[in-house]
């Protein structure tokens, strides 16, 4: 440990701590070893049919809020959201993730609240629960890009017209 | 070559959602890690921190009351050894000012969500190969910010009587990628100038 002290009396101490988990993991590759991710699939497939379910909940209570919920909803449509964000593309629901993110974006944008912002979001919300059904029936498909360029241009016309 | 013997190692899991915290423990688990505890939020995380010190900690940064920021804050001021512990911050708030905030708060590590096994296993690699001297200083607790492997020859000094500390330079809304958020964690002063793309 050494202790340093600046010209205006402000003490500075650098400790170099103890590496505990070097000692007892010890060496080993700096690369990912190759069988861990499909290990990881298999864990999180073993799961993912009740997140499945969990997912069904979230796009429930996003079109509730959506459709009656007015600004006051907005902070908890963000909060779920932000979750599915982080969560679906790791079970296997890519598509409704990536439009988690855009909603994400459009909110924290300000979106909600200009002309037109409260059905952009309830575009968002019907997107994803038609994803989500497409996806239960024949998997995350590729053929979803279209929607979400869809999706894309209505934002742009709200946060920027002049451009849209 | 040899694995990291991870089933050595303990690792606490700090996120309120059930589900996060379902898809790093099964990352953890395929890693090799077989002692895992978890906590719903800051304040049991920090009783079960005093009560039997992890070798490392995963803090989500969207918590209430207490967020992964003063969660990583608090961790750095209790007394022993504890306050040493490696903090990677797993989140999706990636926006430069996000990232500073988090390095401020004295995080090692930032991952991004979603995560993947290959940028877990990355940081895990930083934290156990390239450990931080730790700063104790008025106004931060936390690992030494200071370029990994530069010495202070002919550089800026970040000191109480620096005039203008220097903080990286770059776009402020966009989320920025597991790459330039790893740069600007080891103490860059400007984001790569062609970033890899997230997912390296």
């Amino acid at each position: 440990m050494s202790a340093h002290t600046a010209p205006d009396g402000t003490s500075v101490r650098i400790v170099q701590p103890p590496n505990r988990l070097k000692g007892k993991v010890g060496r080993g590759s700096p690369t990912l070893p190759p069988t861990v991710p499909p290990t990881f699939r298999a864990l999180v497939h073993a799961s993912a049919a009740a997140y499945s379910r969990h997912l069904d909940d979230q796009l429930h209570a996003l079109r509730a809020l959506a459709t009656g919920g007015g600004m006051a909803a907005v902070e908890t449509i963000f909060t779920i959201a932000h979750q599915i964000r982080g969560e679906a593309r790791t079970f296997g629901f890519g598509n409704v993730g990536s439009t988690a993110e855009s909603l994400c974006a459009f909110i924290e944008a300000g979106g909600p609240g200009r002309t037109r912002g409260g059905a952009v979001v309830t575009l968002h919300v019907e997107t994803m629960v038609t994803l989500k059904a497409a996806c239960d029936a024949r998997g995350e498909a590729a053929g979803a890009q279209p929607l979400l360029d869809g999706l894309a241009r209505a934002v742009r016309h709200v946060l920027s017209p002049e451009r849209a | 070559m040899k694995a990291y013997a991870f089933d050595r190692a303990s690792v606490l899991l700090v996120d309120d959602s059930v589900w996060m915290r379902v898809i790093l423990r099964q990352m953890l688990k395929s890693l090799g890690f077989s002692r895992i505890q978890e906590a719903e939020g800051g304040d049991a995380a920090l009783a079960l921190i005093g009560s039997a010190p992890p070798d490392i900690v995963l803090v989500d940064w969207d918590m209430k009351p207490m967020d992964g920021l003063e969660l990583t804050r608090r961790i750095r001021r209790l007394p022993g050894e504890a306050r040493y512990v490696p903090v990677i911050m797993v989140s999706a708030y990636s926006t430069l000012g996000n990232v500073l905030a988090a390095r401020n708060a004295g995080v090692n590590e930032f991952l991004v969500k979603p995560a993947s096994p290959q940028t877990m296993y990355h940081h895990l690699v930083s934290v156990i190969e390239r450990p931080r001297l730790f700063i104790e200083a008025p106004g931060y607790r936390g690992p030494d910010r200071r370029r990994r492997g530069a010495s202070d020859e002919g550089t800026p000094r970040r000191r109480s009587t620096d005039h203008q500390p220097q903080q990286p330079q770059g776009p402020a809304d966009r989320p920025l990628s597991q790459s330039e958020i790893t740069a600007i964690m080891g103490g860059a002063t400007a984001l790569p100038v062609q970033p890899m793309e997230a997912g390296e």
